[in-house]
């Protein structure tokens, strides 16, 4: 079956299709939701809604842009409505204040899982600046759209979240460097 | 190998590609809620039928109710009867032949015609009487009939929901699914858990029995791609580039459908505070007035078969009361309470008169017990004079007026269709009516005069009824309700003739308290 088959079947509540489509795409998406989640739970029900929305919206996909991007945008979307009314992060951090944000960093040592954490342990607003910029390529005048804010805010959060990131990953490694010694 | 890198880089590098596998629970979730999406789009179209029904039937009822009694028409110019005082015993006679187109002894014979003719009617109708009787208590059982119908109906489904819920708590305690559990405790906690309203919550559950088994094949195949994948993963390919392309592709229309789900979520939070707010004030109070209007579905008379061919007209008169309600559940109440309520209709073209002769002549009015003896009460169809005068007989206007008030108990369910601002419900149920009032009025010209009592009333009756109610919200425990009620009656009285059908109709309006 190709994919716009798949799509058609999905537009007309094809129990089967709806099931084969979440097999295709559900790692990719919950990918999503794991990086803009507060922690795994929390990414499984934003996936969740992702997919149902996907599945009430899918016949506005009008099979223009790719399906895979759509699907995305969807997961993103839903995800990020959940966490951007978050107010509650209120700092002010000087935005030409430049700190050295350089890390030395052994390339095997770090895995997935570690960096993961730290994504999902900053607070909600810090975590979706720091995604929208660095991992998905969002402007700051973009992610002032996207989340409601300031494009100054979104700067200085994203300087907090790196230097929280940074302070995470040392703390990290001379515990990794303690044990190993 | 240690070599100084961004920390951006750094996470670039580990998380732009990779993927994870959802618990299966997830998947489990999004079926449950597609199917009970599925179910929601079929049941909601039934309840629009119904409601349509309803709506129907009442505006049939109107429309049949106008065409079949045209009879508001009739003129009496030809049948005028003289009203002699019991002194003027000479009065009759010179003023009916005053234009001496008829012989003096016409006075006597038109009453004597006038007998025979009731006796006659009142012959004929005793075999027509069966038939019509017959057929009020056939449409009235049909009439509670659908009734029952429709609370069974709602019975059944609030039970279906209920041992489904038993059936999934069975399930997840005896399958020792630690995540499946897990997920069910922590969902009140999560937002967009109650978000969902109960019921899919519990037909959510429901569902999960039935996919258990399909959502391990699609572990297993989850589990084989991920096997798949997973090297890929390792193997870091960045092409950043791909990935820079794609995401400014997606990001044009992201602002735009974002606007678009927090009107969504808005709306959402709204219907589920209403939702939410229901279950805390379960007792609602709502004291009520209503004009209604009283009037018979057939032609036929409560008083004397002569009169069934007689112009009715339906009196409006006020009920008054108060109610109170139970919410079983979110859409399902449960109500009761006491109305007073006065009803009336007035039958046309019939003349009262006190006999000249105060012996017990001609009464064949059985349905009143009157206050005085020596009273006729006849149709104008009945009589023809052709010696009174038509200047005189043109002022003359002649009604019967029937007055009945009860205590009304109704005892009803109301089905909530929507609960936005405006909520719309389906109300059915019976009424018990406790008589307490009863009159009879002769009108002439005007004039009233109490008869008496009618005799066929029963002192206790009932109602079968349907209506239809809107909710205006006020504030979050005041609700302003206006609610057009058709209530037929069912056996308002014993003996009635022709097809006379009682019902009445009232337009509700209140506030209610919630607490």
């Amino acid at each position: 079956m190709s994919l716009n088959q798949l799509i058609q079947k999905c537009k007309h509540n094809d129990t089967k299709a709806q099931s084969e489509l979440y097999k295709l795409y559900s790692s990719k998406l919950f990918a999503i939701c794991l990086k803009y989640s507060r922690n795994r739970a929390e990414a499984e029900d934003n996936l969740q809604d992702a997919f149902l929305t996907i599945f009430k919206k899918i016949n506005q996909f009008n099979h223009k842009g790719s399906f895979e991007g759509w699907l995305k945008r969807v997961a993103l979307n839903t995800t990020l409505q959940r966490y951007r009314r978050d107010k509650g992060v209120f700092d002010i951090v000087d935005e030409d204040h430049i700190e050295d944000v350089t890390i030395e960093v052994d390339n095997d040592i770090v895995d997935i899982d570690f960096l993961l954490n730290c994504i999902q342990e900053l607070p909600d607003r810090y975590r979706l600046v720091f995604n929208l910029y660095v991992l998905d390529g969002y402007s700051h005048k973009e992610i002032a759209q996207m989340l409601e804010i300031s494009a100054g805010t979104s700067k200085s959060n994203l300087a907090r979240a790196r230097m929280i990131l940074k302070d995470k990953v040392e703390q990290y490694k001379s515990r990794l460097n303690s044990q190993t010694l | 190998m240690n070599d100084k890198k961004h920390i951006d880089r750094l996470f670039q590098e580990k998380l732009r590609n990779f993927e994870a596998t959802p618990s299966d629970s997830v998947w489990d979730h999004i079926s449950a809620e597609l199917e009970t999406d599925k179910k929601r789009k079929k049941v909601i179209p039934l309840w629009f039928k119904i409601t349509g029904i309803a709506a129907t039937l009442l505006l049939l009822i109107s429309i049949g109710n106008r065409l079949f009694n045209p009879a508001q028409e009739h003129t009496n110019s030809t049948n005028i009867v003289t009203t002699p005082s019991t002194n003027d015993q000479t009065l009759p006679s010179t003023k009916i032949s005053t234009e001496g187109t008829s012989e003096n002894s016409e006075l006597q014979t038109p009453i004597n015609t006038t007998d025979s003719h009731i006796a006659n009617v009142e012959s004929d109708n005793t075999n027509e009487v069966l038939t019509p009787k017959e057929h009020s208590k056939n449409t009235s059982t049909s009439a509670s009939n659908t009734i029952a119908e429709i609370t069974k109906k709602q019975h059944t489904t609030q039970k279906n929901t209920r041992t489904s819920t038993y059936a999934t708590g069975i399930h997840d305690t005896s399958n020792n699914d630690p995540v499946a559990v897990n997920d069910i405790l922590k969902e009140p906690q999560s937002d967009t858990n109650s978000q969902l309203p109960e019921t899919t919550h519990t037909a959510q559950l429901k569902t999960h029995k039935e996919i258990t088994s399909e959502s391990a094949i699609v572990d297993t195949e989850v589990n084989a791609l991920k096997t798949d994948i997973d090297p890929s993963i390792l193997e870091q390919t960045s092409d950043s580039t791909q990935v820079a392309l794609e995401t400014t592709e997606d990001k044009l229309s992201i602002t735009e459908e974002l606007a678009a789900l927090e009107k969504k979520k808005a709306e959402e939070d709204d219907t589920t505070k209403d939702q939410k707010s229901k279950p805390e004030n379960r007792w609602q109070v709502n004291p009520n007035i209503a004009p209604v209007y009283f009037n018979s579905l057939g032609e036929g008379s409560s008083i004397h078969s002569q009169f069934n061919a007689n112009a009715k007209s339906g009196d409006i008169n006020m009920s008054y009361g108060i109610k109170g309600s139970y919410a079983l559940n979110h859409k399902l109440s449960i109500r009761a309470g006491v109305n007073s309520v006065n009803l009336g209709y007035s039958t046309k073209n019939i003349y009262t008169y006190n006999h000249i002769t105060s012996e017990p002549t001609i009464n064949p009015i059985k349905n009143i017990a009157f206050e005085s003896q020596n009273i006729t009460v006849i149709s104008g169809d009945n009589l023809s004079f052709a010696q009174i005068p038509t200047t005189f007989s043109n002022f003359l206007e002649g009604s019967l007026d029937q007055k009945l008030g009860y205590i009304e108990v109704p005892l009803e369910l109301e089905y909530k269709l929507s609960q936005r601002k405006i909520g719309i419900s389906v109300v059915g149920g019976f009424s018990t009516l406790f008589l307490n009032k009863n009159e009879v009025y002769s009108t002439l010209d005007g004039n009233s005069t109490y008869l008496g009592k009618a005799t066929n009333v029963n002192s206790t009756s009932f109602s079968a009824n349907l209506g239809i109610g809107l909710d205006f919200k006020l504030s979050e425990r005041f609700n302003f309700n206006l609610e057009p009620t058709f209530k037929y009656q069912l056996n308002t009285f014993s003996e009635t003739t022709g097809n006379f059908r009682p019902y009445f109709v009232g337009l509700y309006s209140g506030l209610s308290f919630k607490f």
